[in-house]
């Protein structure tokens, strides 16, 4: 009795290789193909790549001047705009708005606005970080806060600037130098929070 | 009695002067929790820890009816929708500062639909007529490039969780997607019937090699057992 299960069980077991050798024989699938590698595309190896420098890399096209006698924290807000494309919003603000702007005032108009803002004024270094590291980019005071500029990187030695007053170039400098020259300009920074340009491809 | 009236008094007026400065102070503690930003007045509690996030690209010329059709796409399917919001989804026209800088020297053609992974290498990227003709079409081919480059295989019974999306808000510009913390884009690609195939063989081989096993080791042990009976 029991040699017979046996027999049927090793019937059984040689059936079920000859239908496993039968579809590999009928359809001769190369090795990849059993283990899901797509054979028309070549396996994809993650790269070293070398981060894109400045972080927010602003097209010239889009960066804007400071206008009207003054406004700064305007500019640099409409080129944060661009620079996570919201650019019908940047062309309503850059028609809007102009002049000297503060800390309530500008946040009252984003509020009015709808727009997604975070802000610092206690020098929250990790701040900056995050919205660097996140490719927002940050509007930041500075000379005293009498001016706002751009924070377009910033990393363990230096931070890039993109100052509205001379938008064809980004001044970098020191990040202790930078870091001390905020908290001497009442260490405010607004990041609006939309989605970021895409790093060039490498 | 009058003395104790008095007492009561000067109790009541203590207890309402130190709820009226407890109220004040509350009152500014409030105020200054805003310190550390706010979204349309509400404070934030936590900022998007997102800078895992991946990239997606479509770049077109907005009077093509290809680009539109795309676009359209990633607004309307429930999938490529989905993508949208877990990644940085960006739409870039033709004679923008945007295109012309940074993607006019590095685009094949166009329309073109690109991803990236959060450090800036090209994932998937497919321009004219290599496109995909269907949402389907594309979100599989997108799906594929993503699960290859986070190094993982195809798993035809994992499926993607029901996500709650948010109604499309009226806004000038694109619907922003919701602020999250955000990594590599979860996909899984549509199986295929090649892909049930596949994975049956692999099944039917795994069986039967644990099957076998299992009856030589038996039937060995039965004989050696009969041989020790005999013995």
């Amino acid at each position: 009795m029991s040699r017979r299960i046996f027999g049927m069980v090793l019937l059984v077991a040689m059936f079920l290789g000859c239908a496993g050798c039968g579809q590999l024989s009928t359809f001769d699938m190369p090795l990849q193909d059993i283990f899901n590698l797509d054979s028309q595309m070549p396996i994809w190896i993650p790269y070293p790549v070398t981060p894109e420098q400045p972080t927010v890399n602003v097209p010239m096209g889009d960066r804007e001047n400071n206008w009207g006698g003054g406004s700064c924290v305007h500019a640099s807000t409409v080129m944060l705009f661009r620079w996570q494309g919201r650019h019908n919003m940047a062309k309503h603000w850059r028609a809007t708005y102009r002049g000297g702007e503060t800390l309530q005032g500008l946040h009252a108009k984003m509020d009015r606005e709808g727009v997604r803002y975070a802000y610092t004024t206690n020098a929250d270094v990790k701040f900056l970080e995050w919205a660097l590291k996140t490719h927002r980019g940050v509007a930041v005071t500075c000379m005293g806060g009498v001016h706002m500029v751009c924070l377009v990187h910033f990393d363990d030695k230096r931070a890039g600037i993109l100052d509205n007053n001379a938008i064809d170039r980004i001044k970098w400098i020191p990040r202790e130098q930078f870091l001390a020259e905020w908290r001497a300009s009442n260490s405010w920074a607004t990041a609006i929070i939309y989605t970021p340009s895409a790093p060039l491809p490498q | 009695m009058i003395l104790r009236t008095n007492e009561a008094l000067r109790w009541i007026v203590a207890v309402l002067f130190i709820g009226l400065w407890c109220a004040a102070l509350t009152g500014a503690t409030c105020g200054q929790e805003v310190n550390y930003g706010v979204i349309a007045q509400k404070p934030i509690i936590n900022l998007p820890q997102d800078q895992g996030k991946w990239y997606v690209s479509v770049v077109g010329d907005q009077a093509n009816q290809q680009y539109r059709q795309i676009a359209n796409w990633f607004q309307t399917d429930r999938d490529l929708r989905k993508l949208r919001y877990q990644t940085h989804y960006n739409e870039i026209l033709l004679g923008t500062a945007t295109y012309e800088e940074r993607y006019k020297p590095n685009v094949k053609g166009l329309p073109t639909v690109r991803v990236q992974d959060s450090e800036s290498r090209v994932v998937y990227e497919a321009s004219g007529n290599n496109i995909p003709y269907s949402t389907g079409g594309l979100y599989a081919a997108i799906a594929k490039a993503v699960v290859k480059a986070k190094g993982g295989s195809q798993c035809p019974w994992r499926r993607p969780c029901p996500v709650p999306t948010p109604d499309p808000l009226p806004d000038t510009d694109p619907e922003p997607a919701p602020i999250d913390d955000g990594a590599a884009p979860d996909v899984t690609p549509p199986n295929s019937f090649d892909s049930v195939i596949q994975n049956g063989v692999v099944a039917l081989l795994v069986g039967d090699f644990v099957i076998s096993f299992l009856v030589g080791f038996a039937v060995s042990w039965y004989c050696q057992y009969n041989t020790m009976k005999r013995g």
